[in-house]
């Protein structure tokens, strides 16, 4: 039970980790522009143009992780609480 | 005379009864219903099919002197608190920078720290109060 809690743990922050890259790889290659300069900081392009963007949105990559998060010490108090010391 | 006693009692035990020893048993007026053989059956398959008793909940038996496990919880806890609270702090520090050179500085890392500083700061105050309560299950005075 134990192995499957860290198992579940390392599946779920490392798909979410690579979720997220993409998330982010994906939202820095096709930005999307705004229409209004009001509130926006302007940054320069690869190609040394002004621009702005759409802010990048949080997406369940971030839940995923947060749940990984989570299974770790749910892991460990399991852990901890079935273990006794080995007599030989 | 035997009228006189209750039929549904040895006379022998009755008043005026003067006879030899104790007399026959007397068949009491409501005949007695045998048992029938069957009856033993369902009895039987009673103790059989009734559940085992039931078993005291087993209370958790670890050790908290030398675990291992309690050791590493506590380090986690130690561990995602500080780094919660940290990650807070650099997100709010981030979206009040004026840096702007680049997107990921301004758009990517502030949300994506900020997204998660909450996670690891619950998750490791959750994780200190299960130490500390897994701690307290197990402790003892010392002994006198």
């Amino acid at each position: 039970m134990t192995l499957a809690l860290l198992a579940g743990a390392v599946v779920a922050l490392g798909t979410g980790a690579v979720w997220l890259v993409a998330d982010v790889a994906d939202w820095f290659g096709h930005p999307m522009a705004v229409s209004s300069f009001a509130g926006l900081p302007v940054f320069r392009d690869a190609a040394g143009n002004l621009a702005m963007y759409e802010p990048y949105l949080p997406g369940p990559a971030f839940t995923l992780i947060g749940f990984g998060v989570v299974l770790v010490p749910i892991a460990l108090i399991h852990a901890a609480a079935r273990w006794r010391r080995r007599v030989y | 005379m035997a009228t006189d006693f209750d039929p549904r009692f040895d006379p022998a035990f009755q008043r005026g009864y003067d006879g030899p020893g104790v007399g026959p048993v007397v068949e009491p007026a409501r005949p007695v219903v045998e048992p029938v053989e069957t009856r033993a059956a369902p009895v039987a398959e009673r103790v059989e099919t009734s559940p085992a008793p039931a078993e005291p909940l087993e209370p958790l038996r670890y050790e908290t002197r030398g675990n291992p496990w309690l050791r590493a919880l506590w380090v986690v806890a130690a561990v995602f608190t500080v780094a919660g609270l940290l990650a807070t702090y650099a997100a709010q520090s981030l979206m009040q920078g004026a840096n702007t050179s680049s997107a990921i500085d301004y758009y990517v890392l502030p949300l994506t720290v900020s997204q998660l500083a909450p996670w690891f700061t619950v998750t490791g105050l959750f994780a200190g109060v299960a130490a500390l309560v897994l701690n307290a299950i197990r402790w003892r005075p010392e002994a006198q």
